[in-house]
This record gives structure tokens, C-alpha cells and sequence, in this order.
């Protein structure tokens, strides 16, 4: 029996299969599909691997030995190239001791073309892919004969890849090759999430099937959550200082462990604190790393390597190392910083103790006295596994417009059967036969608009079908299939041509030659920017401005934000959570000067200073919906009477600072409050044109008007180069009803402004009793909203940071007169 | 409309991306590209084909409003060889023979080297460079400007907030036009000390941070 070898293989590794890879391999068996949730490190690869093996051994039983590799059964998709080759190595562990005669062999963006044409003549037994170049694969009429043996994809990661547009681009694949061969297998592999269910829908596609399983494991990873305590705890706590005071607790620690993952929320978190360090510890110098997205791939790889072989004391990264790779080395890790989620927190987690049996410890480092409420919240939330949903995107036509290119290179489609087979994916089930119309149009005709140009050639009808016929257009879309897009980034290189990384424009533009800045944990000056490239030399460790990236800043998310919300009343110096009883003077003093709301009330404080009035309220909704509510309070405030408001928000509240005394009573609260007309309120207050125009880069590449190309790609012919700007701007003009612009505008609303969210949050405050308070002076809570407004007015962050430093001198004093006062 | 004196001439910096010179009747505009759309829709990406309309109808209307009756284009009339599509063709022609007296001047560009000189029929006088006492009028700016010269090629445009709009970038000796056409990109410029830049909106020039320039 095959599955008694499979057992024996485990055996002999001192493994026993746990209860869901076995029952996952029956499944399999069964020709059923699925998806399987497992805490990071406890053998989910196993579990979905062990099928396609079983079946491959049934398929041998009493058949001579092949002297060949068996022909393609398994594609394994991963969404991080980086991880291919790890994966290629795990799975073909198991197949080297079975002895069965499987090749595994990946191929991603950065195989080398020789050995990409070779495998497209025969492919190995599994190939392990990414979404991007799978659709490169259908792009290639001769694809579907060569797939005719699949018999199952393996999404890996899916949890990645849900709530994106690679996601979307992901669900069209597998319809595609669902359509190919009905009876073909989808297993899926995923962390926790708050819906997991949908998850596997998404990916299974639709009409569901009724063998449709979800596997989880019974094995529950544990999790320590502990927190580095501060000594003396802040009452008047401000974000952007970074609790660098805990740099010394923190390299203590550090040197408890043979190595550490320290994980900051932005990249450039990620840079102020590797400086930190090496500051304080200079001896340290090569023994520790700096990882994130924007460092030169050579640097990144070099890292894990050391990583690897247990080469580093200690990394500090951001979520680009979140994923995937074994680094079994990895003793310990820290988030430094609020966790802004639960799955993020869990999943940082599980980068240590990345073995069955172990268990999973992650060291908390607050950089805000308020983050001591956060830690104890997430970890209330990881005991009750309230973890976060990631809901799949809809109708995104960028993705669409693309795959129905990649269809018509791939030996041609008739609109009415891709249309169908499109309906299938849970992002299309409910598209129109307009917007299908116009999909069609746009990539035939360039849109509705253009009916009449015949010099337009992208899609062409031959016969009834729609192929490309044009060389240059099929040559130029397969170098842009896939949907990640960078922001427009220069490369920063140092005199001697070693490339560091990119950085953003708007950061390079604010510094002139011969001024310092840290950048991939080097102090450097820079020398000249030219084109795409930033040149710069090195010079001695010192402080200098970070860059700062785009898209760094996350919300608290729902979960975090309801569990912070149920926390702060909790706070005592009784509590039994340390976190909680530490922050115990901030809310002691929060509550003496104006008072810590119930979790069914919301608190509004009205404060006058030397700056003007402020109205500070504090929803506990996180930064994105607070703007979208701050300009709404503002637009509707002003709608009463014209006045000028300054508004602030952070994960906590929102600051309206006014020159005159607001003058609302709790009936106004109620009415700016309320749903009303929300959406048209929403549009009328914010730059929606700016914000549109800015998600239309995105949606200009994918849609394959842009072309951005990829590192090593031949860069597109210099007379067709356009930004997203231009293309956003003529449509505006002269093509008002694209889709595309349509689309733009829905992102806006749904992921700048989360406006789902936003609603739930305006229908949660309906319910809720408003707590209005004149407080004397800023309190604890509002304080941090007042430090961030300063942020703005000051040119350097040493100004600022002076400033903010004194006010807080004052408000201790004002503090402890109070007890004086009191006592 | 913006007047300015640069070099003891009276320029009028219009808002269609445009400089108009009262006392000798002429107009300047730098790289409109014409034809541009039509080559991207050629390669297969969808580019609206009013917006050429578009930027033949303001050059007819600011040819009408001002007068002018010399036109000297600062390079980049065409965008590409591709792009010389019959529609563009026609349309242009059209535009041609609707101002039949006026002068045309095109000092090439880089782009024109590529797509050739327009069709000899539409009197369009092709140069590397001219002069126009006291201006040199060329195509790409040169690295150090001996006399007072006049370009394009760069497209300029200015960061305002998280806007760019399209700018006249004047220096002591070099002045750099906007790019006329309207599907055309711009180069983010940041003016030194000695510099001026006029920033173009919908219906004004306005004089952007920088010095205030004298005749």
C-alpha cells in the first residue's frame, strides 16, 4: 500500500503524519478539492504533497520502472519567486526516498529563457510557478496540448495571494485550466483566516463543488506573546520617536538568542532601527542585517543566505520576511512597534519555532505607551483566534483586460465561451454583459471611443475568434503580464556601481547634492541624481534622514481596533495582563483629566490651547477610515458655517483644530455622525481625483497601456512611453465613461477610504453613547493626535521632535500639580 | 495670459502652452508631437483620438486670438515615423491650408531626425537652429547658453503639492517652453536662485516661487 510507504518515509525521519495530512492525502485520493489551513510550520506542504505522491505511486504499482521523468501532473503555485526554489527542495525530498521517477523543476521570472523553452517542449512531473508566469505559460497556444496530463494545482500561500489583484489574476488561471480539464484538483494552502471558508470558494471557484473540503489541522501552534516592559512609562505618549529608549532592553535580548528577526511595520522603521543598533553596538557590524522590499535583490539574498546558515545575530525587516523560507535558525523573534493586526502578529510569530512540536515566541517592543494596550489586546485576540478576514477583490477589468490578451495570444478565444468560463471565478461571477462589452471593446478597439480608428491593433477577429496577430503586440504583453506594480522608483547606487536599492522620488527631490541620508543601513551622501539613478557615497554612521516609501502605513486593523477598544477600560494597576497594569499611569491620568470611554460609548474632548480648539474623538478605527471620518466631519461642519479645520488622525482618533470654538452639541455630533448620504458626502470632500489619479498607475499598467517592464526586461521602444498621469488625464478629457477611470474611483473608495469599514463604523457610533468633555489641558489620548499635526509644520524632524518634547515637559508638570492638588 | 520682458522683449506666456511676441507678430510652441496618439493606437494601446483634435484646435484658436502670422515650432513637430498616419495627415494638412498666409518655421528636433521633415507642400521651412535678434531658437538646450536661447525638448512641469503642472522655465540667458502637445509627459524642474518658472493652469499663466525676472 502506497500509503504505508508515504508513512514509512515519515517514520524514517522520525516524523508521525499528523491527523489532517492524512486526512488530506484520502481526499486527494478521492479526487476531491480543498484547502488547508495550518498554523506557518507543522507540515502543510506535506499534506498536499502527499497526494499527487500516492497517486503517482498507484499509478506505477506492477508497471516496469520509467526510465524517463513522468509527464506533468502537479503545478505548485507560489506567490514569492524567492521561495521557488526552497519549495522545489522540500518537495522533491519526499520523491528522492519513494524513488519514484518525478522531475521538480521551477520556473519563474528569473529562469533562465534556454531552460523556459526547454521545459515548454516537456515539462518536468511539478513545476513550481508563480501566477505571473503561469500566465506567460497560457500565453503559448501549444500550453494546453502540453497540460493535458495535469492533474492538479497547488496554490501555496493563498492567504497571500486573497485580496489582491495577483489573487484575481490567480482565479483566472485556474478557470482557465479548469475549463482545459474539468476534473482537474485544486488544493489550496493557507494561514488562518477570519474566512477561511470564502477563501476556498474563491479559490475552488464557482458553481462550488460538492467535494469541496476544508482541511485544518487539530494541532493548536502555541504562541507566546511577551512584551519588553519599559521602566518608567510615558503619560504623554507621541508616535515617531520610535521607543528607541528601548534599545537597550532590546539588544539585551538580542544576545539572549543565537538569532533574531526583528520585524518593524515600514521600511523605514526598519532603517532607523538597524542604525540604532549599530550605533549603540558597533561591534556588531556584519553580524547584523537589514532586509525590506526596496534593498537591491543581490542584498536581500545574501541576507537569508547568512540567515540560513546561521551566519546573523540578529535581522531587521519588515514583512518581506513574513513569508515562506525555513529559516530554522531563527530563535527568536521581536515586532517592534504595534502589531496592526492579529494574522500579522501570528504569522511573525511562526517565524520562530518553525517546527512541529515547537513552540512559537514573539517579543513585543512598544514605541508608544498605548502599543502596551495593543500587545495585550492581540493577544487576547490570538487566544480567542479572532483573526482577520481577507475578502477577495471584485470586478477589477485591469486584470480582466489582461488575461483576455493573454487568452487571445494563447491560441485564441470566442467571446461567449470565455465569457462563461470567466463568470466562473468567484472576482466575476456577477459581471455584467456590459462591462464584459466594454472589456471586449477595450481591448479590440481600445474602448468604445475609438470605434473608428483603424490604425488600432491589439485583439483582432479572425474567423470569429479573438487572437493577436500583431508580433510586436504579443512580444510586448507577455514582458508585462502580472499585476505588481512599484511606485516610480529611482535606483540608488553607490560611486563604486554597486546598486543598493530604490528609492522614492519624492524623497530624492527634498535633498540637494552633499546632504546625507541613511539608506540600506548605510550613512550616505548624496553625490548626483541623473535619469533613474541616484548615485551617493558612503561616509560615516551618523543620523541623517530615512527615506520614506509609500504604502508603509497600515492601519490598525478591525480586529486589533475592537480588542484595543474592549481593552482600555481594562487597564488597572489590578489587571492581570503586565501590559495592561504598566499602562495603568497613562490611563489613570487619561481618566482624571477627562475620562477612558466603555466600550459603548465613543469620546469626544473639546480642549482650547494656545494653537485654537480642539475636538478630538476617538473612534478606535484605525488611520484610513479616520481620514475618510475626518473629512467628512469637516465637510459637514463647514456645510453648517464656512470655517477653516485642521484635521489629524492617527489609529486612534481624529484632531479637528479650529481657529473659533466649534460650538456642537451631542444632537450635532449625532447628525455629523450619522450615515446620511454618505458616499456623495465622501466624494464631494476629498481630492477624489487625486486619490484617483494616483490608483490609476496601477490599473495603467495592468490594463497594458503602461509599460513598466521588469528588472532585466528590454525596456519598450522610447517612442512609446507614457505615464499613467497622461493616460488618466486624456481619458478624463475625452473618454469620461472607461471603465478603467470607473475603477480608479471604486479602489479609491474601497481601499484608501475603506469605506466598508467606515459604514460600520458610522452604524457601531449610532449605537453608541457620545461622552462629550471639556478637558483643561491635552490629555494622554489626545496628545499623540496633536504631536502628529506638529509633525507637518516642522521642516526637520530634530525641531519637531524638540518642540514636542518641551509640551510634553509641561503637561508632567501640569500632571503632577494636579496630584499635588489632589493629595 | 502672462506678460513678461526677457531680454528687453515683451513675451506673452499663454496659457495653451504657448509664447506669444506682440511686436514681431509670432508665436512659439515647442514638441507638439503630432501623431503621437495615432502610433500608440498603432502598437495597440488605446490612446483617445481627440486629444489631437484637441491641440489642433488651440493651435487654430491662438493662431486666431493673437494674430500671428509667423508660427516657429521648437522641434519635435512629429513624435514618430509611425505615427504618420493618413488621419494625421489629412488633419493637419487641413489645419495647414486654413492658415495658408502664415510663416512656418520648424527648428528640428531629436524626434524629427527619426520621422522626417513634414511634406514639403505645407511650406513648413525646416531648420537645425534660427535666429531671432536678439534669440537663438533651437531644439534641445544647450549645456552653457552664451546668448539669450530658447528651447523645448524637456517638457518642464512643477510639483505643486501633489500636482504637476506644466511650467516656462526661464533662466538669465535660456528659456525652456512647455510641451504643446497634449498626450506628451513632463520633467519635473526645480528652479536654482536665478531661475523663474510661470506655471500653466486651464485658463492663466501664473508666476510660479522664483525670482521675478527683469527686461
Amino acid at each position: 500500500m502506497s500509503a504505508a510507504r508515504l508513512s514509512r518515509w515519515f517514520a524514517s525521519r522520525d516524523w508521525k503524519p499528523f491527523a489532517f495530512q492524512r486526512e488530506t492525502w484520502r481526499a486527494y485520493l478521492d479526487g476531491a478539492s480543498g484547502l488547508v489551513h495550518a498554523p506557518t510550520g507543522i507540515g502543510k506542504t506535506l499534506a498536499v504533497w502527499g497526494g499527487p505522491l500516492l497517486a503517482g505511486m498507484r499509478r506505477r504499482r506492477g508497471r516496469k520502472p520509467r526510465k524517463t521523468a513522468e509527464p506533468l501532473r502537479v503545478l505548485w503555485i507560489t506567490p514569492l519567486r524567492a521561495l521557488a526554489s526552497d519549495t522545489v527542495a522540500a518537495l522533491h525530498e519526499p520523491v528522492e526516498s519513494l524513488e519514484l521517477p518525478w522531475s521538480i523543476e521551477k520556473r519563474t521570472g528569473d529562469t533562465p529563457q534556454a531552460r523556459k523553452v526547454r521545459q515548454r517542449q516537456r515539462f518536468p512531473t511539478a513545476l513550481v510557478t508563480t501566477p505571473e508566469s503561469l500566465s506567460i505559460l497560457l500565453s503559448y497556444p501549444e500550453t494546453r496540448e502540453r497540460f493535458a496530463t495535469l492533474e492538479c494545482v497547488i496554490v501555496d500561500e493563498w492567504h497571500e495571494l486573497i485580496g489582491t489583484k495577483r489573487g484575481v489574476q490567480t482565479e483566472l488561471c485556474l478557470a482557465r485550466l479548469r475549463h482545459w480539464n474539468p476534473a482537474l484538483r485544486t488544493w489550496g494552502l493557507s494561514a488562518t483566516l477570519g474566512n477561511l471558508e470564502e477563501a476556498r470558494d474563491v479559490l475552488l471557484g464557482h458553481p462550488g463543488r460538492d467535494d469541496a473540503r476544508l482541511i485544518s489541522s487539530d494541532y493548536d501552534k502555541r504562541i507566546e506573546i511577551e512584551t519588553l516592559l519599559p521602566d518608567e512609562i510615558e503619560r504623554f505618549p507621541w508616535s515617531g520617536h520610535l521607543g528607541t529608549r528601548l534599545v537597550p532592553q532590546v539588544l539585551a535580548a538580542i544576545e539572549r538568542a543565537r538569532s533574531s528577526l526583528l520585524f518593524t511595520n515600514t521600511r523605514s522603521q526598519a532603517e532607523l532601527w538597524f542604525r540604532s543598533i549599530l550605533l549603540a553596538r558597533p561591534d556588531w557590524l556584519g553580524r547584523i542585517a537589514l532586509h525590506h522590499g526596496s534593498l537591491d535583490r543581490k542584498l536581500r539574498t545574501r541576507v537569508e543566505d547568512l540567515l540560513k546558515e546561521g551566519g546573523l545575530q540578529a535581522v531587521v525587516c519588515t514583512s518581506s520576511l513574513d513569508l515562506g523560507v525555513d529559516f530554522a535558525p531563527v530563535e527568536q523573534v521581536f515586532q517592534l512597534g504595534s502589531p496592526k493586526g492579529i494574522a500579522r502578529l501570528v504569522q511573525r510569530a511562526g517565524r520562530s519555532g518553525h517546527q512541529p512540536g515547537q513552540v512559537s515566541r514573539v517579543v513585543c517592543v512598544p514605541t508608544h505607551a498605548f502599543e502596551l494596550v495593543e500587545f495585550a489586546a492581540a493577544r487576547a485576540a490570538v487566544e480567542a483566534r479572532a483573526i482577520e478576514a481577507r475578502h477577495p477583490l471584485e470586478l477589477t477589468l485591469d486584470v480582466l483586460a489582461q488575461h483576455a490578451v493573454t487568452v487571445a495570444l494563447g491560441g485564441g478565444f470566442a467571446g461567449d465561451d470565455l465569457l462563461a468560463e470567466v463568470r466562473t471565478t468567484h472576482a466575476f461571477r456577477r459581471m455584467t454583459d456590459q462591462q464584459w462589452a466594454w472589456t471586449l471593446d477595450f481591448v479590440t478597439r481600445g474602448g468604445p471611443s475609438l470605434t473608428a480608428y483603424p490604425e488600432y491593433q491589439r485583439v483582432t477577429r479572425e474567423d470569429g475568434r479573438y487572437v493577436v496577430a500583431s508580433r510586436l503586440v504579443g512580444r510586448q504583453h507577455r514582458l508585462n503580464i502580472g499585476t505588481i506594480t512599484d511606485a516610480s522608483a529611482l535606483t540608488v547606487k553607490l560611486t563604486s556601481g554597486r546598486k543598493l536599492g530604490t528609492i522614492e522620488e519624492s524623497f530624492i527631490a527634498r535633498l540637494a547634492p552633499g546632504d546625507i541620508f541613511g539608506f540600506a543601513g548605510r550613512t550616505l551622501e548624496l553625490v548626483s541624481v541623473r535619469g533613474q539613478q541616484v548615485l551617493a557615497r558612503r561616509t560615516k554612521l551618523q543620523k541623517g534622514r530615512v527615506p520614506r516609501w509609500n504604502g508603509g502605513r497600515f492601519p490598525l486593523s478591525t480586529q486589533l481596533a475592537d480588542a484595543v477598544r474592549g481593552h482600555m477600560p481594562l487597564v488597572s494597576p489590578d489587571s492581570p495582563a503586565e501590559e495592561l497594569r504598566a499602562a495603568a499611569p497613562l490611563l489613570e491620568l487619561q481618566a482624571r483629566w477627562s475620562l477612558i470611554p466603555a466600550g459603548d460609548e465613543i469620546l469626544i474632548e473639546m480642549t482650547r490651547t494656545r494653537a485654537g480648539h480642539h475636538v478630538s474623538l476617538f473612534p478606535f478605527e484605525g488611520r484610513l477610515v479616520h481620514e475618510g471620518l475626518a473629512a467628512l466631519l469637516a465637510y459637514r461642519i463647514a456645510r453648517r458655517a464656512p470655517c477653516t479645520i485642521d484635521l489629524t488622525v492617527n489609529d486612534y482618533g481624529i484632531e479637528l483644530l479650529s481657529g473659533h470654538a466649534l460650538l456642537l452639541d451631542e444632537g450635532d455630533w449625532r447628525v455629523l455622525l450619522s450615515e446620511g448620504d454618505l458616499l456623495e458626502d465622501l466624494l464631494a470632500c476629498v481630492n477624489e481625483t487625486q486619490m484617483a489619479r494616483r490608483q490609476f498607475r496601477a490599473i495603467a499598467r495592468i490594463a497594458g497601456l503602461i509599460f513598466n517592464g521588469y528588472p532585466g526586461a528590454p525596456r519598450q521602444g522610447r517612442q512609446l512611453q507614457a505615464s499613467s498621469d497622461m493616460f488618466f488625464d486624456v481619458f478624463r478629457d475625452y473618454d469620461p465613461d472607461n471603465l478603467l477611470l470607473d475603477q480608479a474611483r471604486r479602489e479609491v473608495l474601497e481601499q484608501q477610504l475603506e469605506v466598508r469599514r467606515l459604514r460600520r463604523a458610522l452604524r457601531r457610533i449610532a449605537g453608541q453613547a457620545l461622552r462629550l468633555v471639556t478637558t483643561e489641558r491635552l490629555t494622554p489620548l489626545s496628545f499623540p493626535l496633536n504631536a502628529e499635526r506638529l509633525r507637518a509644520q516642522y521642516v526637520t524632524s530634530e525641531r519637531w521632535s524638540d518642540r514636542v518634547r518641551r509640551m510634553v515637559q509641561q503637561l508632567e508638570r501640569a500632571a503632577e500639580r494636579t496630584v499635588d492638588s489632589h493629595a | 495670459m502672462h506678460e513678461i520682458r526677457w531680454h528687453q522683449q515683451r513675451l506673452q506666456l499663454l496659457p495653451q502652452r504657448a509664447v506669444y511676441l506682440p511686436e514681431r507678430g509670432t508665436l512659439w510652441i515647442a514638441d507638439p508631437h503630432f501623431g503621437k496618439d495615432a502610433s500608440f493606437r498603432k502598437a495597440g494601446i488605446p490612446v483617445p483620438r481627440a486629444c489631437q483634435q484637441d491641440d489642433l484646435a488651440r493651435l487654430h484658436d491662438i493662431l486666431r486670438s493673437t494674430g500671428a502670422t509667423r508660427l516657429v515650432v521648437l522641434g519635435d513637430f512629429w513624435h514618430d515615423r509611425a505615427g504618420r498616419t493618413a488621419a494625421t495627415l489629412a488633419a493637419l494638412a487641413d489645419w495647414r491650408a486654413a492658415h495658408a498666409d502664415l510663416r512656418c518655421v520648424l527648428v528640428r528636433g531629436n524626434h524629427d531626425q527619426r520621422a522626417g521633415d513634414p511634406p514639403a507642400d505645407w511650406r513648413i521651412d525646416c531648420q537645425a537652429e534660427i535666429e531671432q535678434d536678439p534669440f537663438v531658437l533651437r531644439h534641445h538646450p544647450p549645456e552653457t547658453a552664451e546668448r539669450p536661447t530658447v528651447c523645448g525638448h524637456l517638457h518642464p512641469g512643477f510639483v505643486l503639492g501633489n500636482l504637476r503642472v506644466p511650467c516656462f522655465h526661464f533662466g538669465p540667458r535660456l528659456a525652456i517652453l512647455p510641451a504643446f502637445g497634449s498626450f506628451t509627459g513632463m520633467k519635473t524642474v526645480r528652479p536654482q536662485a536665478d531661475e523663474a518658472v510661470y506655471l500653466v493652469t486651464p485658463d492663466a499663466v501664473v508666476p510660479g516661487p522664483g525670482v521675478v525676472l527683469r527686461g
